[in-house]
């Protein structure tokens, strides 16, 4: 006896039959869980799918799959059962899919953000229970002291990194929820505000200067008489004003970002998702402290763990870099000063004119290439740049 | 050091920032991750060994001082109009953790852990210093491959972990 399929509702998957309509065995389906789409769950399938295959006609039953019992009789009659052959069952309520995200940073509430928005949207596997485990806070890593600008260009500055207009453009759509349920962001005023228009890379103009064009300024021009509102004068010719990037206050930001998921999953339908932030030594686990293990610590609360450590992977004994199969990573300090309160007189001969930036999403082929950002200001020395068609041709112009 | 970068926070107020290689150990980066968020730095340019480094977190001006140093550096940057005379504000320092860089540049790594009999666990690390920049994209592509449960979202060019051949963990699938 060969089961179909599509007979994934038993008493291994725990699926249910929902209806009780009579139809043809051929047609019978027998879960109303959505597709499942996760290999966690195809695998429980294909394994009670499987061991329904080995199960001989002769075989004794085990009263436990008494329901089992009815669907082989079914298939071996050809036609569908008596509905009053199982007992009415109310709809089938999935399991809610509990996910630990170590780590409240950048990388952590960026994910929490969105796995909320996508159970709130009725896009998720499962119904959503989130928490976010971090020992000392949200932006207490070196998410905090991030220097807070977002733009799109790559290292050397000629080129956009790889997905670095898509990037940009995820990130002010966080920006602006964190914008709107960050604590204080609309009271305090112009201090406490998550962002800033316009980003500034001096390091990168000044590279750019040197090898190319080390005669006058680059990165500059004078099509604007709009000051820079901190000073900034470009009289070295190495500054370089990106109207379109965004100057965040990371931890301000991330307050906010964690603010708008818990808002997210409060405002969204009811059981659909909840988010949680469990701070503080001792509260992420039971021994205390991090968590240094995912196997020990979080298996059997968890369904699903995210990884968003930082520096501080190396803690976890699974994904440490030191592991059988753990991350290569480099280390680095990245650090923040912040200086005001003394207003400087502007000198501002002008700014650059940069056209928006690309949306489309690169390419494979294309995001091989470090493409030069398509600049619209007399600056040939720079060199070339490229645009990518939708038939994944690269085009190389002048 | 690598560049410093200014930008404008807001009003009069100005943020500096820079990234230096650290050639410390996975065991000193879990020290220094647990130390994040105190303050201040020596800035002479010179390569600090971490229990030096930490040093100076103790005592009430270390902010102060780690602002003023950073603030000397960038004295003589292209950014020197924007803060010479302006007061500190604030200071923070992080320990960071990047991917080995690839002609795309450093891109982040995401992917499975091998967690037997453990739950189904990711893995996204190796920002550096472009987290600002992409935390947004990984987070949205991390949570479709996950919870949406839409396999490939995770674009193959970050793509590494159990999810790789054993051969090529960590690996970037297209180099």
């Amino acid at each position: 006896m060969i089961l179909p399929d599509n007979a994934k509702g038993d008493a291994f998957t725990g699926n249910q039959p929902t209806s009780p309509t009579l139809k043809p065995a051929s047609d019978f389906a027998f879960s109303s869980r959505p597709p499942d789409t996760t290999s966690r769950r195809r695998g429980d399938i294909i394994a009670g799918v499987a061991t329904w295959r080995k199960i001989s006609p002769a075989a004794p039953i085990d009263p436990k799959m008494r329901r089992a019992t009815t669907v082989v009789s079914c298939h071996i009659r050809g036609r569908a059962v008596v509905a009053s052959a199982a007992p009415p069952t109310p709809p089938e309520v999935p399991r809610p899919l509990r996910v630990a995200v170590v780590g409240a940073g950048v990388a952590g509430l960026a994910f929490a953000y969105h796995a909320v928005k996508l159970a709130t949207s009725g896009s998720a596997i499962a119904p959503l229970v989130l928490d976010v485990l971090d020992c000392r806070g949200v932006g207490a890593g070196a998410s905090g002291a991030a220097s807070g600008l977002v733009h799109p260009l790559g290292p050397s500055g000629k080129t956009v990194a790889w997905r670095g207009a898509e990037a940009v453009a995820a990130v002010a759509e966080l920006a602006e929820a964190a914008e709107r349920w960050a604590p204080g962001a609309r009271r305090s005023g112009g201090a406490g505000l998550v962002r800033a228009a316009g980003a500034v890379e001096p390091g990168l103009a000044e590279r750019w200067a040197k090898p190319r064009d080390a005669s006058g300024p680059v990165a500059v021009a004078s099509s604007s008489s709009s000051p820079l509102p901190w000073g900034l004068s470009t009289e070295a010719g190495t500054t370089l004003l990106l109207p379109s990037g965004l100057v965040l206050r990371p931890r301000r930001y991330l307050e906010g970002l964690w603010a708008a998921s818990e808002a997210l999953a409060a405002a969204g339908p009811p059981g659909a998702a909840s988010a949680r932030l469990v701070l503080g030594p001792g509260s992420v686990t039971e021994g205390g402290g991090r968590v240094t293990s995912v196997q020990d610590e979080l298996w059997g609360r968890y369904d699903l763990v995210v990884l968003a450590t930082g520096a501080a992977t190396g803690a976890i004994a699974e994904a440490s870099p030191g592991a059988a199969g753990g991350p290569p990573l480099m280390l680095q300090w990245g650090w923040r000063a912040e200086r005001g309160g003394v207003a400087r007189p502007v000198r501002w001969v002008g700014r650059a004119e940069i056209p928006p930036f690309p949306t489309t999403p690169s390419n494979p082929v294309c995001s091989q290439d470090r493409r030069p950002w398509p600049w619209r200001l007399p600056l040939a020395t720079w060199g070339a740049w490229g645009v990518c068609g939708p038939d994944s041709r690269c085009v190389r112009r002048r | 050091m690598g560049p410093i970068h200014a930008a404008c926070v807001d009003g009069d107020n100005v943020t500096i920032g820079a990234t230096r290689v650290w050639g410390g150990s996975p065991s000193e980066a879990v020290e220094a991750a647990a130390a994040a968020g105190g303050w201040g730095l020596p800035l002479d340019g010179a390569e600090h060994p971490l229990s030096e480094a930490l040093g100076p977190l103790a005592g009430p001006d270390a902010a102060a001082r780690a602002a003023a140093d950073l603030a000397a550096v960038a004295a003589t940057s292209p950014f020197a109009p924007a803060v010479v005379g302006r007061k500190p504000v604030a200071a923070r320092w992080g320990a960071r953790a990047a991917a080995p860089r690839d002609q795309r540049g450093a891109l982040p790594l995401v992917g499975r852990v091998s967690v037997p009999d453990g739950p189904e666990t990711w893995c996204v690390v190796g920002l550096g210093g472009r987290g600002l920049t992409y935390h947004a994209l990984l987070g949205r592509w991390l949570a479709e491959e996950t919870v949406g449960g839409a396999p490939g979202s995770v674009p193959v060019e970050l793509r590494g972990g159990a999810d790789a051949s054993q051969k090529r963990r960590w690996e970037r699938e297209c180099t």
